[in-house]
């Protein structure tokens, strides 16, 4: 009896629900971390025809990936903080030895003036260097090109990477993606960096809320279902057990 | 509880910590040279499940797929602004405000070292220019008790006007600190801070010199905090908070809904 396709379906389909929450679970914990992408849903859907000649269309799997729309304005008019608009990613050293990229700019300065992300992760210049910002500076501007201007000289410029596909990028933690392992990172060009500001999360959280309304609605009729699935096969072991 | 139900759960405590550093903001809007704090979260570990594949259409195929499922969210940093407040006139020969990065240094009652934008100062018993707290200013400047006027100029030098005397008295002059990377200062109570590897060493200097800024009296720095801004952020985690509650009523609920299934 466990075998049954549509056991198989509807248990398979409580996986995937519980799959597709997380995710929106997920993006509204994100709602306002700097520089968030939400992940979206791809359901993949099949039809398959009962033995009654009926089409029964049901999710037998999801997959997601990342909704780069570019987040709102963060004004926070601290020289360290930066975003990009348009294409492309910070680049960052990972303390793995990973290279990593990120949208979020809340950088910072570490005890050796370097500029590093929250965790303390080194930015990387155009050429992959690390960026330091020398001690005796006393104004810091960062042009729309990524040229950091100290005190009037031009003392590095911070990287900004693009991918062909950015699906071959992976999310990582602490706001960081990784490329896979073919992937090339190569110098960005349609971008402005925007200095004292942050790039947002692009998640809308009110529309988070519905998908996920639908999602417990949806789980409502799959747990339904199951439960008459149950009582009905009890109902038959039942009559099998005490025959009239 | 579940696993949807613990990352909105966590997210409902960073948001508490943003609201309780909003508020924190929000109170010390109207305090001499306080600087505003942000705090911000980043993404948790992200599962790839992409190993586990997908079943296609074909029973015995599995496909591998783009799936990747994050965690939540948890808190990455709470980073001070070092953003200069708008000057303020007050009329009050000592209150002082710097034009520029330049921080007044304090000692401490056990002679320790605090730096501060809040330049309303007083003086002490023994005439001792000091702040709210009673930490000196260094100088250390002290004004007689017959002085008459106490003048300031731009570059932290303080004059007393002695009565009877024709010529004002020099008392000293302010000197200034200020960081590598004044981020990494520590805040403490009474809008100071102390130094920390992160910061760096002080590096002193006379007010007027190499990026210190000039002194600037009967003037106080204001709060750099923006309250319509701060207002806006309020509204903003509060209501992130309760849509995170809601997620967890919601997995709460689906986990319910599993268990009766088994009973």
């Amino acid at each position: 009896m466990l075998t049954s396709p549509f056991l198989k379906l509807a248990t398979g389909s409580e996986q995937n629900i519980q799959k597709m929450f997380q995710v929106h679970a997920n993006n509204i914990s994100n709602a306002t971390t700097p520089a968030f992408h939400q992940d979206m849903i791809l359901p993949i859907n099949e039809t398959r025809t009962n033995d009654n000649g009926d089409d029964i269309t049901y999710t037998r799997g999801i997959k997601t990936y990342v909704d780069h729309k570019e987040g709102d304005d963060i004004s926070t008019g601290d020289p360290y903080h930066i975003r990009i608009r348009g294409q492309g990613f910070f680049g960052v050293q990972g303390q793995d030895g990973n290279r990593y990229y990120t949208r979020a700019g809340n950088f910072l300065l570490n005890q050796d003036r370097n500029l590093v992300t929250p965790k303390g992760d080194r930015v990387l210049d155009e050429g992959g260097g690390d960026i330091t910002i020398p001690v005796t500076v006393k104004s810091i501007r960062i042009h729309e090109d990524g040229r950091i201007i100290a005190d009037g000289n031009e003392i590095a410029k911070v990287g900004v990477f693009t991918f062909d596909d950015t699906n071959a990028l992976t999310k990582k933690e602490a706001n960081l993606y990784l490329p896979t392992e073919n992937a090339e990172a190569q110098a960005a060009q349609n971008f402005e960096i925007a200095h004292g500001i942050l790039e947002g999360s692009n998640v809308s959280p009110i529309q988070e809320m519905v998908a996920l309304m639908e999602l417990s609605k949806q789980d409502q009729h799959n747990i339904t279902m199951l439960k008459d699935y149950f009582g009905l096969q009890q109902r038959e072991s039942q009559s099998f057990l005490d025959p009239q | 509880m579940s696993s949807n139900a613990k990352i909105a759960a966590a997210s409902m405590g960073n948001q508490d910590l943003k609201v309780r550093e909003i508020s924190n903001n929000i109170a010390n809007s109207g305090s001499t040279g306080f600087k505003e704090s942000v705090f911000f979260t980043e993404t948790n570990h992200y599962e790839d499940m992409r190993g586990m594949g997908i079943h296609t259409g074909n029973d015995d195929e599995i496909q591998p797929v783009g799936l990747e499922i994050g965690s939540g969210s948890r808190p990455s940093a709470v980073v001070t602004l070092h953003k200069k407040g708008e000057p303020m006139p007050t009329g009050n020969p000592l209150d002082f405000m710097v034009r520029g990065q330049g921080m007044f240094q304090l000692e401490g009652p056990d002679g320790q070292d605090f730096y501060t934008y809040a330049g309303n100062f007083t003086t002490n018993a023994n005439g001792e220019l000091v702040n709210l707290d009673g930490y000196k200013v260094k100088g250390p400047i002290t004004i007689p008790q017959n002085a008459q006027e106490v003048v300031v100029n731009k570059r932290g030098e303080v004059f007393a006007k002695i009565n009877g005397e024709d010529e004002p008295q020099a008392l000293g002059q302010i000197e200034l600190a200020r960081f590598h990377n004044p981020t990494g200062l520590k805040k403490q109570p009474g809008t100071m801070y102390t130094s920390t590897p992160a910061s760096g060493e002080a590096i002193l200097g006379a007010p007027g010199n190499d990026g210190f800024g000039e002194i600037m009296s009967h003037t106080l720095e204001a709060s750099n905090v923006n309250m319509i801004k701060s207002m806006t952020d309020l509204i903003q985690a509060q209501r992130a908070y309760e849509m995170n509650s809601r997620v967890v009523q919601a997995a709460d609920d689906m986990e319910k809904r599993v268990e009766q299934l088994g009973g």
